[in-house]
């Protein structure tokens, strides 16, 4: 932390342990920072839990759905009491339980019925969507709004983030050779551990951006077991799934 | 040329490694090292040096290529 910095700006408490890690003007242009988080299931639970602890000052919120008992396995925000009601509505109160200071807007909608006004009126859009084909219609309505787009997503114990300028057409590459609307999930589930982690590495490719840094367009792929855990593969035969 | 070659999920018990270097044409495309491997006709996505590329987008010397499946749960 410069003298420059302590002198001059009066981090909230809250905060303190951000501070080494993030400088005090930091704190404060993530505080000043508003991000649009497209779904709040497994990757969105996760990402707004940690841009709100992190002191994102405003966070707009779009899901239409209601939990089910199937998200229960890996989704922050779902709670066996709380089955059968909004995803918005949860993020709402776990927001405010968390990190009152902040502003959270609550929108239970699809993504598509938003204005381009509330693309543009933010710094980052998360994709945390679940299917391909809503992918890219986000990603096309990003670059329309000249936003960068965070994309996330997962299946079983793999993962990917990219950060996708709204010129860089990354997510047409990304599922240039996708045939159907969804991935490997579809055989491999979606595991909590990678919902956590994928979660949080689009929250840390995000904060670069917030504090100033060009969006640079990337790619990581990620295996858990292979590259973060060194374990061997075993993949138990399992006699009711080909 | 000698290019590194990085498997992710189900494709490493399939080729049976998770990272190797591979020795091939000076020609070659992402896509033609992908079927050199056995996975020209598997949806994937293919990553170099840390960027999404398409299937033809040449390859050199030294470059390091991610090779996945295709992943949208969230």
């Amino acid at each position: 932390m410069s003298s420059r910095d302590r002198k001059k700006i009066l981090v909230p408490r809250r905060y303190l342990q951000n501070i080494g890690a993030l400088s005090p003007r930091e704190q404060l242009r993530l505080m000043e920072s508003h991000i649009l988080v497209i779904g709040l299931g497994g990757l969105g639970g996760y990402a707004i839990e940690s841009l709100a602890r992190l002191g994102v000052g405003h966070i707009t919120g779009v899901d239409k759905d209601v939990f089910e008992e199937t998200n229960l396995n890996r989704q922050l925000l779902s709670e066996t009491g709380n089955l059968g009601k909004n995803k918005v509505g949860a993020a709402r109160q776990r927001l405010r339980r968390i990190n009152p200071n902040i502003a959270f807007t609550a929108i239970t909608a699809d993504f598509e019925s938003l204005g381009i006004e509330a693309f543009r009126s933010c710094r980052l859009v998360f994709d945390c969507l679940d299917n391909i084909p809503a992918r890219r219609r986000l990603a096309r309505r990003c670059a329309e709004a000249a936003v960068t787009m965070v994309h996330g997503a997962i299946a079983g114990w793999c993962g990917q983030i990219a950060v996708c300028p709204p010129k860089s057409q990354l997510l047409e590459k990304i599922y240039a050779e996708a045939k159907r609307p969804y991935g490997e999930e579809i055989k491999s589930g979606s595991l909590v551990m990678t919902a956590a982690v994928t979660a949080n590495l689009m929250v840390a490719a995000a904060i670069p951006i917030l504090l100033g840094q060009p969006a640079k367009a990337g790619l990581h792929l990620f295996d858990l077991r292979d590259q973060i855990l060194g374990t061997s593969y075993h993949v138990p035969k399992s006699p009711w799934l080909s | 040329m000698k290019i590194q070659v990085v498997l992710i999920g189900q494709f490493i018990p399939r080729l049976g490694f998770s990272q190797k270097e591979v020795e091939v044409p000076a020609t070659f495309t992402a896509g033609d090292l992908a079927a050199r491997l056995g996975l020209g006709e598997v949806d994937k996505v293919i990553a170099k040096n840390g960027q999404g590329i398409a299937s033809g987008e040449p390859l050199k010397e030294g470059d390091r290529v991610v090779i996945a499946p295709i992943f949208s749960g969230g």
